[in-house]
């Protein structure tokens, strides 16, 4: 070990000191790996007591509802309850991030439609949370890029965004964790088929400004 | 089916995790993820996993390397993982997220504030590697068992990810 991995190792030992597992969280450990093999009767009755009262309520929220449908027959037709089915194989992931001379920062994003959906007309937006004294808070602003061309169907693509500096400053956001979104049509440009999909991304993936 | 004594074991066996190497994990997860709220969170999934997964443990590694393992593929899918709720429903604002006012007071020494932002912006792969280094002080052969990769892969990504954390506090406001 050298002078840089001695400070390097002295510093992470110290930015986690006093960091400790909480008495709340060793207790919801504890609640967790009980709950399966408390299999009494009086759980059984109180399971089907909630899916009851669940059934319930869902038949209660959802007759006002279906007889509005029914009403109102131009609205157009309903989605059927299968239509977002697979769409968490959607992956928007930063691969890459490269500083410019500009002072702006190259996001390489990679859209990855593992769903077998068509995606047409796609946004794509990047945004940083907000840094606070005590946390971080989500961003309004945002920087967003058309993508020209449909995403078929199990295609990956990869898209260069350049961010600006002036709205997304390292001292005020924090520029580890991208927050993406995308909104775009499933498989037809009708105003029922739009959708958006969000992702978080806490790391940067890729080889970074390494040579 | 485990009998209860096996059950008592399996109970006895996690209690020693969590007094043993709960704070270490919640650490490893908090250098890794940069959030204490979600780093609980990880460490909690990764000792309700480790329980329900000790019949399939094959005594190979030590369940310190085992458990670090898990915790850091855990922080793998926590990064990745998709907000579901927030797909149709999202919120342009998101909540505050308070944090734990005595860890604060520790945390907030902002000596090695700017090393761990440094540390969060770097790939994956080199990060997991470097915490393991400098934090765990695992050596070479130790970290490719915990992470299941060649020995000359945690060569290379230690090199590398050494050069890429101190080009990264060279350009900031890091006290070299």
């Amino acid at each position: 070990m050298d002078e840089f991995d001695r400070k390097i190792s002295r510093e992470m030992k110290q930015r986690v000191q006093g960091i400790s597992l909480t008495d709340q969280g060793k207790e919801q450990v504890q609640r967790e790996i009980r709950r399966p093999s408390d299999k009494t009767r009086k759980r059984s009755y109180f399971t089907w007591t909630v899916a009851v009262a669940a059934a319930a309520l869902f038949l209660f929220l959802t007759i006002p509802l279906l007889q509005q449908s029914i009403s109102e027959q131009d609205s157009g037709s309903p989605l059927p309850d299968d239509f977002y089915d697979g769409m968490e194989k959607l992956e928007l992931n930063v691969l890459e991030e490269k500083k410019l001379d500009d002072g702006t920062t190259e996001y390489m994003i990679e859209v990855n439609n593992g769903t077998k959906r068509n995606i047409r007309q796609a946004v794509v937006s990047i945004s940083f949370d907000i840094k606070l004294e005590n946390g971080i808070a989500g961003n309004p602003f945002k920087q967003s890029w058309g993508i020209p061309q449909d995403i078929e169907a199990g295609q990956k693509i990869t898209i260069p965004m350049i961010t600006d500096a002036g709205i997304f400053k390292e001292v005020h956001v924090n520029t580890s964790s991208a927050t993406l979104d995308l909104v775009g049509y499933l498989d037809e440009l009708k105003p029922e088929n739009i959708f958006s999909a969000h992702q978080s991304n806490s790391s940067i993936n890729g080889e970074g400004n390494v040579e | 089916m485990i009998n209860d004594d096996g059950e008592l074991d399996k109970r006895a066996l996690l209690d020693s995790f969590i007094r043993d190497y709960g704070d270490d994990l919640k650490r490893i997860a908090y250098l890794y993820l940069n959030d204490l709220a979600e780093s609980e969170d990880v460490v909690q999934e990764v000792l309700i996993k480790s329980y329900h997964q000790l019949d399939q443990f094959r005594h190979d590694c030590t369940y310190k390397t085992w458990l670090i393992r898990m915790t850091i593929n855990q922080c793998k899918d926590f990064t990745k993982r998709w907000s579901f709720r927030n797909i149709f429903y999202r919120q342009e604002l998101d909540e505050v997220h308070d944090q734990n006012l005595t860890e604060n007071l520790y945390i907030e020494q902002e000596s090695s504030y700017e090393m761990s932002q440094q540390l969060a912006k770097l790939p994956a792969k080199y990060k997991e590697v470097l915490i393991l280094f400098y934090y765990e002080e695992l050596t070479m052969k130790e970290i490719s068992e915990v992470l299941q990769i060649n020995h000359n892969t945690v060569k290379s990504r230690l090199l590398r990810g050494k050069k890429a954390l101190k080009d990264k506090l060279e350009r900031s406001d890091w006290i070299g």
